[in-house]
Formats: structure tokens, sequence, C-alpha cells
């Protein structure tokens, strides 16, 4: 597995450049330039543009430039975006990544969770009325177009109904005076989310391994869990920065609601199918034939192993998320990486892009690898060493 | 039971999350403006330089000027100066530049008793500074900077006491008065630190552009108060705005009328002065300045159709959008309870560039036979549904100082036969040739022309005419398909490239000479109280790449008339010069002007009363008037 682990990272470093070199040269290829916004003002001459190409090196030779931009990229701080002068790409991303991560990295759990759920369930009771109502609605959500569901969805929910906002992800009024910026309570958000699962994940393997009875354990981790609400709960409301938490969830409602009703087909369908193979295995039979209730045989013998392939999905797909989705950013005005990007190749602002997607690739690669281990680890049949299945 | 008890509590925890989120009223007066971007920086140097944005200059309510325009009508008029230069033009001076050559100057009085919002007064010291350090990294700072320096005409400023100055330029050109005396004067003492700090560095430039500016220091009728990147950001009233209670009348005969009685705050100044005639008869306009308002908050909105949802439902009093609203919203709009639709000339054109380097764009009959040909009558009222007017000449009708109603308008009236004639005539006059002659018929084009064959007897070759796609701008795309069909038929070979709006930038404003044949874009106009682009854009000087001249246009007579326009600085001459160099335009045609489209805004007229509504280039481009605007309701 080590030495498996090891040639991956290797490969990792080596697409990773491939993937960058690319990037760059797309952009490279792309005409116009970052200035292009100062040629509508003909107060501006050409001179004028012409040293600001100079300030940002876009006067160098094709091969000057990509080595500058590679040494900025791999030197750590990926570069000085253009449209922002001088700040680098790297401050940028981390002021929005927070926001692109909370989003839609609750959004990713959520839609797996429900997936999975539903998807063991609906094939336990496979050709039933559920099993048909859920296929056929997560089909017709899944195919929907997304611009014109979350527009009706805010036209209904925020328009009409008044519950939501129409976007952004603060309310200006509630903000007003606040004494941090609104990063500073996206991170200690994830850093709760984080942290709580952390310490639930902690006391559950403990619970475990010391609660033998399987009813008193139940009753454990759920006590287990309501500590660890409470106790985040408790920290939120005697933070003096509570209110804006509950302020930021509330603008996260719609764009979920939204996703969420789209994406969770996708899971959904996959647990299905990987479900169905799982029931029709011989150690499902044996586990009815020894008289297991049928709960127990679903979820602790079908759908454990049925849960493999959804869980590479899951990985894969939380990585991808951080593209942030621009549509949804867009639509929600939800000013994340989607956005960022979607802001930097408009204006050609090269630096940002590239880094931008630099980023994203190496999240990506690293999903992968993550994949792959993880893979070997839930499943003892798979094996990464010589001679191995 | 359980999953009931699970999906409750959900409801339940969103339905507390919605009731406490629902935002509470602050009771302060908030006008509320939506943005369809963030703003890139609170740093004025960076902001107006390389982070230039149009939603940068909606907040940046901050900074003055020297000299500006007065609304509506743009005429020229102090601001932080006290009267006008002593000299205008400026002239010639003792001093010389170190290799001998004249230089010339002209004193500026200032306003005296104007207060910083950091407590300093203005003064001499803020001006020199100013003018100093954007000379200084002029290079660095790029941007709008540049154009309102103008570093080739500047040459130094000095302090001669604590409200006057004296500037020494290398010309009197008149880019001096509308351009580098409305320059964006800098608080001296918040900038010097930051400066010499900078300057302490191996590029203190660029660290100058860095700067972590918290607080901008305002002498504006707002301050800065927060800004939640990518979400929102305030200004609030300035409360020692020296202008607050001031007066704007402008009358029919011209004169503007400038007062303040000195009663609007505890730091405003007094002051009463008429300008370019005497203050009597029938007003264009009689405005009071705010701020009437405590606050303004401009919210993000990424997504126009989110923004317009907004401005429905209340959420919004105005949106700053430079493009004005399409069809649908607009539609979308008119049925909306309290929002009242403005419709108002851009200040700017579409229009078709031909190269007058090469053949056939070298040769005037052709290219007023393809100003003949198109009709922009049918296109534009048939076509477009009246979306957008026809327009012939360089200066926008709107723009009624400046436009020549005379201008010639080749083409004007006339059905498609006797264009297509009229075409033909001009071509045959001037030496042109057809492989196949085109024939106009009892009106009608009864053949096709091919191979049309230029007066030296070389086939024109196949001309690339290159246009927006579709989807990027279906207007100028229809145009062009048009365009290209007539002359097609006419028996000119023209290609249509429907293509990126940036592929064809690139391709036009490139390294070195332009090699297109012809090309349709846009251009926005700048400053509509002097018409110095037609300089920019036509001028044999300006050929590009030294500037904006792409079609290579060098005629004398209209250099005579630009320069004499550039030169004068009486502004009857001007306009008089001005006339003529858009006649030689709309007769010589290096550009084809088109069309513009009407920008369509919409504002919240049950909350907030604008002070006035009709004026080029809509709302947007007066941002929404945050200082005048008054609420009808408190928020």
């Amino acid at each position: 597995m080590l030495r498996y682990s090891a040639v991956r990272l290797a490969q990792i470093v080596v697409v990773l450049f491939i993937y960058t070199t690319i990037v760059w040269l797309m952009f490279y290829a792309m005409p116009g330039s970052v200035t292009n916004k100062f040629i509508g003002n003909p107060k501006i001459k050409p001179e004028a543009i012409q040293k600001m190409k100079q300030l940002f090196g876009l006067d160098l030779p094709w091969y000057k430039r990509y080595l500058m931009d590679m040494r900025n990229i791999y030197t750590g701080h990926l570069g000085i975006s253009f449209d922002y002068y001088p700040r680098t790409v790297w401050s940028i991303i981390t002021e929005r990544l927070p926001r692109t991560v909370t989003l839609f990295l609750t959004i990713v759990l959520i839609e797996y969770a429900i997936g999975f759920y539903l998807g063991k369930l609906i094939a336990w009771l496979r050709g039933g009325a559920l099993d048909y109502l859920a296929t056929v609605s997560g089909i017709v959500l899944w195919t929907m177009f997304l611009p014109v569901w979350a527009l009706f969805l805010i036209w209904l929910f925020a328009y009409l109904a008044g519950w939501f906002p129409l976007g952004q992800f603060v309310t200006p009024l509630r903000w007003l005076g606040a004494p941090h910026d609104a990063n500073f309570v996206f991170i200690r958000m994830l850093a709760t989310a984080f942290g709580g699962s952390f310490a639930f994940a902690a006391g559950w393997v403990t619970l475990r391994r010391f609660l033998h009875d399987r009813r008193v354990r139940r009753i454990a981790v759920a006590g287990l869990g309501l500590v660890v609400i409470a106790a985040a709960l408790v920290l939120w409301a005697r933070s003096g920065i509570g209110q804006y938490a509950i302020d930021i969830v509330w603008h996260m409602i719609l764009p979920f609601i939204t996703l969420v009703t789209i994406g969770f087909a996708g899971a959904m369908l996959v647990m299905r199918d990987s479900m169905l193979d799982t029931i029709s295995e011989d150690y499902i039979t044996t586990a009815r034939a020894k008289g297991l209730p049928e709960k127990v045989i679903r979820d602790h013998h079908a759908a454990r192993t049925a849960l493999l392939p959804l869980s590479t999905g899951f990985v894969l797909a939380i990585a991808f998320s951080l593209d942030g989705a621009v549509i949804t950013e867009t639509i929600f005005s939800w000013p994340g990486i989607g956005l960022t990007l979607l802001h930097a190749v408009s204006t050609q602002d090269v630096p940002l892009a590239v880094g931008a997607y630099t980023v994203l690739g190496l999240i990506a690669l690293l999903a992968h690898y993550v994949a792959d281990i993880l893979y070997a680890v839930l499943d003892p049949r798979i094996s990464y060493h010589r001679g191995g299945a | 039971m359980k999953r009931l008890v699970l999906l409750g509590l959900i409801l339940g925890l969103i339905a507390g999350v919605g009731l406490f989120g629902a935002a509470a009223n602050t009771g302060s007066k908030v006008y509320n403006i939506g943005l369809l971007d963030d703003i890139t920086t609170t740093n004025m140097i960076a902001g107006l330089g390389p982070d230039s944005s149009t939603y940068n200059f909606t907040i940046y309510y901050w900074n003055q000027t020297l000299y500006t325009i007065t609304d509506k009508t743009f005429e020229y008029v102090p601001q932080l100066a006290d009267g006008m230069p002593s000299d205008m033009p400026p002239k010639l001076s003792d001093q010389k530049q170190p290799d001998g050559k004249p230089l010339y100057e002209t004193t500026v009085h200032l306003k005296q008793g104007i207060y910083w919002s950091d407590g300093n007064e203005f003064t001499a010291d803020d001006v020199v500074f100013s003018y100093n350090l954007i000379e200084k990294y002029a290079d660095v700072f790029g941007g709008n900077w540049s154009g309102e320096i103008y570093p080739k005409l500047f040459y130094k400023i000095q302090k001669i006491d604590d409200f006057t100055v004296k500037f020494y330029l290398t010309s009197d050109s008149i880019n001096f008065k509308w351009g580098t005396l409305m320059m964006t004067i800098l608080p001296k003492a918040q900038w010097e630190p930051i400066v010499a700090k900078a300057e302490q560095g191996k590029t203190p430039g660029k660290d100058i552009l860095a700067a972590q500016i918290d607080h901008p220091v305002s002498i504006g009728p707002f301050t800065f108060d927060q800004w939640q990147k990518g979400a929102f950001a305030v200004n609030d009233a300035n409360p020692t705005y020296y202008d607050q209670g001031s007066n704007e009348a402008i009358f029919k005969n011209g004169a503007v009328h400038l007062t303040n009685p000195g009663t609007g705050n505890a730091k405003a100044i007094s002051y009463d002065n008429t300008y370019y005639g005497t203050a009597s008869g029938d007003k264009i306009l009689d405005m009071t300045t705010g701020p009437f308002v405590d606050k303004v908050i401009y919210h993000v909105y990424t997504d126009q159709a989110t923004a317009v949802l907004a401005l429905s439902k209340g959420d919004i009093d105005f949106i700053e959008n430079p493009n004005g609203l399409t069809q649908g919203f607009a539609d979308q709009l008119k049925s909306a309870n309290g929002v009242s639709l403005v419709e108002n000339p851009p200040n700017g054109w579409r229009y078709l560039a031909f190269n007058l380097r090469k053949s056939p764009g070298s040769y005037l009959a052709y290219r007023q036979a393809v100003a003949y040909l198109i009709d922009r009558d049918f296109i534009c009222n048939n076509l477009l549904q009246g979306r957008a007017v026809p327009e012939y000449s360089v200066i926008p009708p709107a723009n009624s100082f400046w436009y020549d109603p005379n201008v010639p308008k080749l083409g004007q009236g006339m059905d498609e036969g006797a264009r297509m004639q009229k075409a033909i005539d001009l071509l045959k006059a001037a030496g042109f040739t057809w492989k196949q002659e085109p024939i106009v018929q009892n009106g009608k084009l009864v053949t096709q022309g091919k191979g049309l064959i230029d007066p030296k007897g070389t086939p024109v070759p196949s001309q690339t005419l290159l246009c927006p796609s579709t989807a990027y701008d279906p207007m100028r795309a229809t145009f062009g398909i048009w365009i290209s069909r007539w002359m097609n038929e006419l028996g000119i070979p023209v290609n249509l490239n429907l293509t990126g709006f940036n592929t064809i930038q690139g391709f036009v404003f490139g390294s070195g000479a332009p090699t297109y044949d012809m090309y349709i874009l846009g251009w926005g106009l700048g400053n509509p109280a002097f018409p110095d682009f037609m300089d920019a854009f036509f001028g044999s000087e300006n050929d590009y790449p030294a500037g904006f001249n792409t079609p290579g246009f060098k005629n004398e007579d209209f250099d005579n008339a630009i320069q004499g326009m550039m030169a004068s600085w009486d502004q009857t001459v001007e306009q008089q010069y001005a006339y003529k160099a858009q006649d030689i335009l709309a007769e010589q045609v290096p550009y084809v002007i088109l069309f513009y489209s009407p920008l369509t805004e919409a504002y919240r007229s049950d909350r907030v009363s604008m002070p006035y509504t009709q004026v080029l280039d809509g709302l947007q481009g007066v941002f929404g008037e945050q200082p005048s605007v008054k609420l009808i309701s408190a928020q």
C-alpha cells in the first residue's frame, strides 16, 4: 500500500504539471487581454494600455511568461491577479473558498445522505410504489434545467412567499456594523462542522468499542449526537456572532433546496443499483436463513457493501463541488470560486484563472487518490500489492 | 414515527432560521442600489487604475475634483476650485523647460473652509500632493489616471499659498481643461504616510496600489462605512460635506447659477456664482444637493434576473447597469407596482469601420456607396422592433450643444432601389467596374452585381466583415448580416465573420497597423461635455497604434477643424469646429455610424424621488443620483 501511495503521489505531481501547462496554453491562446476593458475609454491612449501590458508582463515572449507564471504557481502564491492588482491569486482564492466550501460541501453531504437512504430503501422495496415514485421523481428532477429550476424556486419562495432571501449570502441590514467580515463567520462554521463531526466520530468509535449491547449503544450514540449539537449551539450562542451564522444559514436554504432536489437522484440511483447487485448475493440469503431481521440485513449486511461505489462517487463529488457550480453561484449571487473563475476567464485575468484551475485540479487529483485508498480500506478484497486482486 | 419527528424537527429548524433571518428595519433613511458585480477595492488609486470597474465609480463618492460638469447639460464649472482658472487658455510662462521649449501657466484658487472627513482642512497641499503623486507614478497606476493627468501635458504644479496653486504645462492644449483639471484630488494626510512607506521599498508604485485602505477619507457627500466582500458595501452620509444644501440652477439661456447658503451643516460653506450668462428666464434644472439619505447600501447581485426581482419586490430601489435592461426585464417591470421605467439615449453608438490603408476602403466612393446601402430604418424599426435607433452622426443627437442637426445623413429616407442605384452611380463615377454590373429597374435590383473591380483594374478581394456574434449582441449581428447581404448584392464580395468580441478587439487593437477589412463594434464616448473623442478616433496623429484611429483616416480639413476645436477655449468657436468636424466625418465615412440602443432603466418611484430622469447616458451615467435623491418613504 505504501509503495502504491508513493507511486500515485508521484503521478499526481506529473499530471498536475501537464494539466497546468495545458490550462496555461489555453488561456494564452485566447484573443485579447485583460487591458481590453480600457479600450472602451478614448482618453486612455494605446500607449498607456501598452504600459499596462508591460506592468502585467503581457509584452514578454510566451516562453518567458510561461516560466514566470509556472514559478509563481509552484512557489505558493499562485501569481498576482491582473484584475485585482496587485493582490495575489492565493489571497483571492482563500477569500472565496470558505463561501463555496460551506455551501457546496453541505449540499453534497445531504445529497449523498438522502441518496444513500432512499437508494437502499427503494432497492429493498423494489417494484413497489415507493420505488416507482422515487425513481420517476428523481429522474424528472435530475433532468431539470438548473437555471429554470433555481429561478422558479426563487420566484416562488423568495419573491412570492417571501420566506427566503432572493440571493446573496448575507442580509445587508443585519450585517451593518458587524464586527467581523463574513469569511470570519464562514470559517468558524466550517470549523464547528469539522470539529463536531470529528468529536462525534471519535465518540462513536469509542462507544462501539466499549458498549456491546446494541440498544444501549444506539441510545448512547444518540445522546452523544445531542451533546455535540448542544455544545456547538452553546458555543455559538456565547460567541457574539451567532446571529450572523444564522443569517448565512438562512441564505443557504434556497440554493440548498435547489441543488439537493436536482442532485439526490444521482446518488439514489447508484445506491439502488449497487444494492440490487448486493442483495442477490449468497450471504444475504444466508443472513435471511439465519433469521436476522430484514432491517438488520438491509442496513448492516447489504447496504454496507453496496455503499462502496457510492463512497467513491462521494469523494469525487466533494472535490468537484469546490469548483462552485458557476450557474448556482451566479443565480444566487453567491460569489465563490465558481464566479471567481467565470470572472477571471471573462476578463482574461490569466494568473487568477490559471491559479484557481490549478488549485481545483490539485484537489481533484487528490480526491481521486483518496478515493482509491478509501476503496482499499473499505473493501478488504481489494489490494494494491503486486499480484493482489 | 421517528422519521416524522425528524422531518418535523428539520422543518421547524428551517422556519426558526427563517423567522430570525428576516431583516429588521434600521429606522434610517436608506437608498438601496443593486450592483451586478462587486467593487474591486476601496483603495481609490487602484480602483481608478488597474482595478478599475464601473461599480467602483458608483461607490466612490468620497472624492472630488477641482472642476466638474453640471448635471444634464454638462457645463464646465468649479467644484473644489473657487472660480475659473486665471488664464483660460493658459498663458505663456516666463519659465521654460530645460531644453528651452516654452511652458504655459495658469493659476487656480481653491474654495476655503472645506474639510475632509478626518477633520483636516482641504488646502493647496492636497492638490499639489495629488498631482505630483499621480504624475510620478502614472505609468504604474495606469488605468483612468493616464487619461486624467496627461503626463505629456502636465509639467509641474506649484503652491502659491494655502489656497492657490499654479499649473505649468507644456502646451495650452484643451486637454488641460477637460482632463488635468478634472483629476481626482486625494487627501494628503491619509496618503502621504502610505506613499512614504512605499517609497522605502523596491516597488513603490505597486506597494501604493496594494495599500489596504479600510477607511478612505472623504471630501464628498458620502463616507465609506463598510464592505462585505461579495455581498454589499455601505456609504454613510458625510455630516461635514461642504456642499450640502447647495443649489444648481441651469437656465435655458445657458446660464448656470450655483449657490450655497452655508446652512447645510456646520461645515457647509457659502457662495453664489453665475457662469455663462445671466441667471434669468426658464430653467432646465433646479436641484438641491443633499445627501438626503443617511445611507446608501450597494447590494451585489451577480444575476440580472435576481436583481430585477429584488427591484420588483422592493429590496432595492435602483439597479446600476451600464447596459440597461433587456426588453424582457423591462416588460416584466412594467407590471410591477411602484416601479417606473425610464428610457434615455446612451452616450455611445455602434459603428462599421473601414480600413483606409488599403483598397477598396481607401476609396471614398466605396465607403459612401456602402453607407448608402445601409437601410438603418428598416433594420432598427422593422427587424429590431424599435429596440435600436438609427444614428448618422458621431455626436449623439441627445448631446444637443455639440450635435449638428444639419449633419449629412447618407441614405436616409431612400428606398432600397434608390440606395442601390446611388451606390452604383458613386462607384461608376469613381471608376469602379464589375464583371457583372448590378442593374436596378423600377426601383428594384433585377441583376445582382458580381466581381467588383477597383479603378486600378484590380478585382476587389473578398472583404471580411468582423462582427460580434448573435450570442454577444444580436443587434450588431443583425446589422452585420444585412450589410454583408446588401454589399454582396452590389457585387462586393463580403465574408461575414460572426465571432467573439475579444477576437475582434484582439484583431483590431493588436500590435502594429491594423490589417482588417471591416468590422462592427461600439464606443462609449466618455465626457459628453467636450467631444475630444473625435480627435482620438479620427485625428491623423492618432493613427493606430499611436491612438485609436483604427481606420487610418487622414484628412487635412478634418485635422484643421479638430485642432481648431481643441485649441479654442471659446465654446461658441468650439461648437462651430465640432459641427464642421462631424460633417466631414459623415461625408468621408471612415466609420458608418449605425445605431444606438436606448438605455431602459427602472427605479422604485414609490420610494425614491430623482431630481431628473431624462439625461444623456441615463440614470446609470449619474450612478442613481445619490447626492440628490430623496426618499419618499423611510425604510
